[in-house]
């Protein structure tokens, strides 16, 4: 199963790639949003970790346009804010979760896995 | 006792002064009182104390009953002037009851004047509370304006800094973590280090999560308002200079909003202040309301408009292209407006003006106001 991390925090991104890797997954990462949307053109990953708030495209457009793709891929959105507008919005909108920076990893790798039961099935 | 009353007096004829102080007297007045004859005594003596009333002769060697009038009301005193006459003719007397005089009172029905001076003393106490109350009560709004804008301000401040902080505490929390299982099993003390170094990064969470409920803005109180009515009175309060000229194009029928009338207002105003600013103090500026599905209001101006490079940052805190200004004024209005459950945009043709467009939902009753805030919490 194939994982996209994009945050704009650099280090953070390449150490969710390192702690998913090491769960034998296979993880892009990209540090905006433009980069982003290009890398799930060229490989189409099975979920995206996305965090909201980066500059130019931020992560709520970038999830948009994700949307008009029509790609079956599941977004899991992390943030920086405790915005509790813009979280209901993200999961109005459809994303699979929201979670606040530092995130709970547990429950990140659970989320990641259920959609790697829905990937196989 | 209580019917103590000082009174400058302008009088050429110390005659008629002694009838006057001794009707007064037998009507239960205690009178201090001073007379002066000229412009210059009655500026000296308005200047040096204070007074109770101004009586003054209507007719003056030196100068008239309405000259005195005209200096008394530059010294923008509010008791009661009230004029004497021997003989005052029916259009003297309605030119000086228009030009502002309190009373008029001829000098053979002296006993009218104490009533008279009763009368308009409690007139002027009146007015001066009302006065009072009014400044009070425009302290208060300000007072809360302003605590509201400071709060808002600290509350985007705390956004900012939370997510500021947050970033790194990530970045530590997730290097720890990856240690932590790279490592497997370590002995107590390295399991000690990485608990030490979570239970760190929890800390600094709680404490960003302390700062940011410690710093959040009130919500508004919302209350059912006509766009137009409300639209009206800010436009009205925002001093806009003359040299702007203010069109406002409403509808007819009443636009109910949810508003926060004050907060609405503030940010409204400073939608204004904007537009004026922009237009260097000369220009149109073009007040539109319409209502659909949603209400609409529209603040156009004539001009410089925005560069297409700014158009996106408008909002943002701090963002000013202003050598004076701070650059809260629209990110206020938008937070503002967002508690509202509404929207802000700009748009412009740069070289062409600007526009502002608020949207805000239409009042349906009081519930669905209510229940519609709660769902995006």
């Amino acid at each position: 199963m194939r994982v996209l991390v994009v945050d704009d925090n650099e280090e953070f991104c390449e150490n969710i790639k390192d702690l998913l890797e090491m769960q034998g997954y296979t993880v892009v990462t990209a540090y905006d949003g433009a980069s982003a949307l290009d890398i799930i053109k060229r490989t189409l990953p099975d979920v995206v970790v996305l965090d909201m708030l980066m500059p130019g495209i931020d992560g709520m457009e970038t999830f948009r346009h994700i949307k008009k793709m029509a790609v079956p891929l599941k977004v899991i959105m992390l943030s920086g804010f405790s915005d509790e507008g813009l979280k209901g919005q993200a999961l109005q909108e459809g994303a699979l979760y929201v979670l606040q920076k530092p995130p709970d990893y547990n429950k990140l790798f659970e989320l990641i896995a259920s959609c790697s039961d829905c990937a196989s099935g | 006792m209580g019917n103590h009353l000082s009174i400058l007096i302008i009088e050429d004829s110390e005659n008629d002064l002694r009838l006057m102080l001794r009707q007064l007297k037998t009507d239960g007045y205690d009178i201090t009182f001073e007379r002066v004859e000229t412009a210059a005594a009655m500026k000296t003596a308005l200047d040096s104390r204070d007074w109770d009333a101004v009586i003054s002769d209507y007719m003056l060697p030196q100068f008239g009953g309405l000259g005195a009038l005209k200096l008394f009301q530059e010294c923008q005193l509010d008791i009661p002037f009230i004029i004497i006459s021997g003989c005052i003719g029916e259009d003297d007397a309605v030119a000086a009851m228009k030009a502002g005089a309190h009373d008029y009172i001829l000098k053979d029905n002296l006993k009218k004047l104490a009533p008279a001076l009763e009368r308009e003393l409690r007139e002027a106490q009146n007015r001066r509370e009302r006065k009072k109350t009014e400044a009070e009560r425009m302290a208060e709004h300000e007072d809360r304006l302003r605590a509201y804008q400071r709060l808002a301000h600290i509350g985007k401040l705390a956004g900012n800094i939370a997510h500021e902080l947050r970033n790194p505490l990530a970045t530590i929390s997730s290097s720890a973590l990856y240690l932590e299982k790279k490592l497997g099993k370590v002995d107590e003390k390295t399991q000690a280090h990485f608990q030490r170094l979570q239970s760190a990064v929890d800390r600094c969470d709680s404490i960003i999560q302390n700062l940011l409920s410690e710093a959040r803005t009130p919500e508004p109180h919302l209350a059912r308002e006509d766009l137009r009515m409300l639209t009206s009175r800010v436009i009205a309060d925002s001093n806009v200079p003359k040299s702007v000229t203010v069109i406002r194009d409403f509808p007819e029928a009443e636009v109910p909003v949810g508003a926060d009338f004050e907060l609405l207002r503030l940010a409204f105003q400073n939608i204004i202040k904007n537009a004026v600013e922009a237009m260097n103090g000369a220009g149109a500026l073009t007040v539109r309301i319409g209502a659909g599905t949603v209400a609409t209001v529209s603040f156009s101006d004539t001009g410089p408009g925005i560069a297409p490079e700014h158009l996106g940052r408008v909002f943002d805190p701090l963002f000013t292209t202003k050598a004076t200004g701070v650059g809260f004024g629209l990110s206020l209005a938008t937070m503002i407006i967002g508690k509202h459950g509404g929207t802000i945009k700009a748009e412009s043709e740069y070289g062409r003006g600007a526009i502002f467009i608020v949207q805000l939902p239409l009042w349906r009753d009081s519930t669905t106001i209510v229940e519609d805030e709660v769902k995006t919490r």
